[in-house]
């Protein structure tokens, strides 16, 4: 006799249904697996015999072939348990259910019954959803991250015989929901804040503009200056979240295993920092079996790199194409997986092997070839892909103690916020979100300069024998400073403080 | 090789006279670029390699301001100060000459090949005594310096510590009694303990350009000067005066050593975009000059 239950599970950051069959037959007692399973699922035998076997049903020894379709695709993973198990004792009639079809089952099972959570389970079930499925049922743990989706019933299970009962109508689990609106509105109090900052006023100017119009940043200072103080605070002043953002990071977050259990929907911009000895591949993301990477777990949120010097420069490398493109895609021997990495890119150096070549009063003792040395450890291409770089110079002892009022996260969001609206509408028709995305010829198109911007630029190439790729830097950050001011027009002074900007072509350019 | 080599053997037309007074004179020079200018007015300009970002710009500038006396700027191509004035010439697409310690098989450093490039392209050159498989050594280095010191008419010492290699330069430019030029530094600044030990014994003191036109009879008679004269007797607020009133304020803030841009934020009543902004115009138009770290300092010579 067959019976056909359906399962779920990965590819990529999307969920895939699984047609899990069950065929029992008479014959000599043995139990295959088909389908391209891999270890993980292949074990599932042992787990699923016995927690049958400990719920209290009675499996006799028969010929169980188990098919998992399509065949042609690799099964991972353990999230497979829970359909066979389903599937076998549907066949030998332990569950009557005539509407199972219209469920699809993902967990693991323990040895004695219970129902593990895995990963992946909220695109999973944003697939199922999508492919017109009415009941899934899923790990008691994972509940929260499931309730997000919406116009499905999403059926906890804690047991596999709580399952059991469920399918036979004798005790009905409740439909499970997660309230959405509060966790948006639960307004986590952040305990960082831009008011914290003593000084470097340019920095945070600078961010302010790194947030408004989404570019790349690179941040030079001496050691102890508070790049990395600034930068983790870069993503309290970035905008606010949308519901289909948030399920997105979600959803990445969810395969790569990292959501914290009492948090079903990351509601803030996620912030990643890997260490300098990290590898291109925890970079990208990779492994035999494709995983996020780093990039991707910084999608709509900031990837920060500090010491960029320190890293390999194959690792540093493997960003070149992603920073461009919003996606990377990694192939394997037989998958090829696609995972989105949208996010605004900080990197922190030194200026020199020494640290003080900009201090005033620390004399640097680093020699002009020394410096330059330093600075060629980071490839001209990634630097080319970055708007800002500003430095970070160390704060003078007075300004330790200052007290003035200084403006909070939230103040500096609102006008974020507001920079961010009018990009969107502006470019709703193109494809593309904020500034740093213009290609050159939306430059063209919507970023036009006045009279005297246009001199001054000119000047500003001649004096300091900019590229032709810096000009369009330096266009495209005066844009976002023309936005956050609400100026249709981008203006002089616009130009003139974008200039700023550049200290990497001014103050370190190679001659 | 990059360039057509000529050279002059001594006794030549163009080889330059003022070598002829060195007891050991180089029987034969080899040139890169232009040949006719080994024999005209020079000043040589010499400092450190690993100078103060400040040094830097004023050998920059100085260089640029002489040059554009028709002044030919005499260095050692060297990292630091040399790489300064070379680049101060260049900027006003004027003449400058460069004397290696190498053959031209072996420039050094390397990273100045551009710079080389820029040189001969204004009509500068490029010299060395040095036949072209000649490797660049220390020894070597410190023998051209006697050239660098013969060639031209006086030096202009920049920036040199306790012991500095642009020293022996100068010991050559007494020898064959050139006038010395030395600029001041603070007596608790190491950069510039060699330069003031030299001031002591009795170098003229430079703060500006005027200074250096003033010891040459050519110059200091020159109409050309009347311009600087007037400008010197400017008075500070004069000269602020020149400044569009909108950025006035700002230029007010900004002194004659490095000032960080926290302090012109300081008790502001702009906001540090503003202030960015017109810290950009403030430069485009000459007036100051960013250091790295964020400090600006007045543009001053």
């Amino acid at each position: 006799m067959l019976s056909n239950i359906f399962g779920m599970s990965l590819s990529g950051i999307e969920g895939k249904l699984i047609n899990v069959e069950v065929d029992i037959n008479n014959g000599l007692p043995s139990w295959e697996i088909v389908g391209l399973p891999d270890a993980s699922v292949r074990e599932s035998k042992e787990r699923v015999r016995t927690a049958i076997k400990n719920s209290g049903f009675e499996l006799q020894s028969r010929k169980i072939i188990v098919n998992l379709a399509p065949a042609s695709t690799r099964k991972e993973g353990s999230a497979f348990d829970l359909p066979i198990a389903v599937g076998i004792l549907n066949n030998i009639g332990e569950i009557e259910c005539p509407t199972i079809n219209e469920y699809v089952f993902i967990g693991e099972l323990s040895l004695d019954g219970k129902i593990n959570k895995v990963n992946g389970v909220l695109p999973m079930c944003i697939e199922a959803r999508n492919l017109g499925i009415k009941n899934i049922v899923v790990p008691y743990e994972n509940r929260n991250e499931a309730g997000v989706v919406s116009d499905v019933r999403i059926i906890p299970a804690k047991t596999l015989s709580d399952v059991i009962e469920h399918l036979n109508n004798h005790n009905i689990i409740d439909r499970f929901k997660t309230n959405i609106d509060e966790m948006f509105q639960k307004d986590e109090k952040e305990d960082i804040d831009f008011s914290e900052i003593k000084g470097q006023e340019i920095s945070k100017r600078a961010l302010e503009i790194v947030a408004a119009g989404a570019h790349n940043c690179l941040m030079i200072g001496s050691p102890g200056a508070g790049k990395t103080m600034l930068a983790k605070r870069l993503r309290t002043i970035l905008p606010d979240l949308t519901f289909e953002e948030s399920l997105e990071i979600t959803k990445i977050h969810s395969v790569a295993g990292n959501l914290p259990a009492n948090k079903p929907l990351i509601t803030t911009r996620p912030f990643r920092a890997p260490h300098h000895t990290t590898s291109g591949i925890a970079l990208s993301g990779g492994g035999r079996i494709p995983k996020p990477g780093e990039i991707s777990l910084a999608h709509y949120g900031v990837l920060y790199l500090d010491e960029i010097a320190e890293f390999d420069r194959y690792a540093l490398e493997v960003m070149r194409g992603p920073i461009e493109d919003g996606k990377i895609t990694i192939s394997r021997m037989n998958c090829s997986y696609t995972y989105p990495c949208n996010f605004i890119f900080i990197a922190s150096m030194n200026p020199c092997p020494c640290g003080y070549a900009m201090d005033s009063k620390k004399r640097c003792v680093c020699t002009d070839s020394q410096i330059q040395k330093y600075m060629n450890k980071i490839s001209g291409p990634l630097l080319d892909r970055i708007d800002i770089h500003i430095e970070v110079p160390a704060i003078e002892y007075e300004k330790i103690h200052e007290n003035s009022q200084k403006e909070t996260s939230a103040q500096i969001r609102e006008r974020v916020n507001r920079a961010r609206k009018i990009q969107e509408e502006r470019y709703k028709n193109y494809g593309i979100l904020s500034n740093s995305e213009l290609t050159d010829k939306l430059i063209n198109e919507f970023c036009k300069l006045d009279e005297a911007g246009n001199k001054l630029l000119k000047q500003a190439f001649i004096k300091y024998g900019f590229s032709v790729r810096t000009y369009n830097r330096i266009i495209k950050v005066a844009r976002t400073i023309a936005d956050l001011e609400g100026s249709e027009k981008i203006k002089m002074e616009h130009v003139a403080e974008a200039i700023q900007y550049r200290v990497l072509d001014k103050n370190y350019q190679k001659k | 090789m990059r360039y057509e080599m000529k050279y002059l053997k001594r006794g030549d037309m163009r080889f330059p006279k003022n070598l002829e007074s060195l007891p050991d004179c180089p029987d034969v020079i080899y040139v890169w670029g232009n040949v006719d200018i080994l024999n005209d007015f020079s000043l040589a300009m010499v400092g450190s390699r690993n100078c103060s970002e400040f040094g830097k710009i004023f050998a920059t500038e100085m260089a640029q301001k002489l040059n554009g006396k028709n002044i030919i700027i005499v260095s050692g191509l060297a990292l630091g100060v040399d790489s300064a004035a070379h680049r101060g010439c260049v900027n006003n697409n004027g003449k400058t000459i460069a004397v290696l310690g190498g053959g031209f098989d072996n420039v050094y450093p390397k990273e100045n090949m551009r710079l080389i490039d820029e040189i001969i392209e204004n009509g500068g050159a490029v010299i060395t005594e040095y036949m072209p498989e000649d490797p660049p050594l220390r020894k070597n280095f410190i023998d051209r310096n006697r050239i660098i010191a013969a060639l031209s008419e006086g030096v202009i010492l920049i920036e040199a510590k306790e012991k500095s290699g642009s020293l022996t330069t100068i010991r050559h430019a007494i020898n064959l009694n050139k006038k010395i030029f030395v600029v001041p530094g603070g007596i608790n600044d190491e950069l510039y303990d060699g330069s003031n030990r030299i001031l002591s014994e009795g170098a003229f003191c430079v703060r500006n350009v005027q200074d250096v036109l003033a010891k040459f009879d050519k110059y200091n008679q020159c109409d050309l000067s009347k311009e600087e004269n007037s400008q010197k007797s400017k008075k500070m607020n004069e000269y602020e005066e020149e400044i569009s009133p909108e950025l006035r304020e700002i230029y007010k803030k900004i002194k004659y050593k490095p000032t960080s841009l926290e302090n012109i934020c300081l008790d502001s009543k702009e906001s540090t975009a503003t202030i960015l902004s017109k810290l950009t115009l403030l430069e485009m138009q000459g007036y100051i000059i960013e250091l790295k770290g964020k400090n600006f300092i007045r543009r001053k010579l």
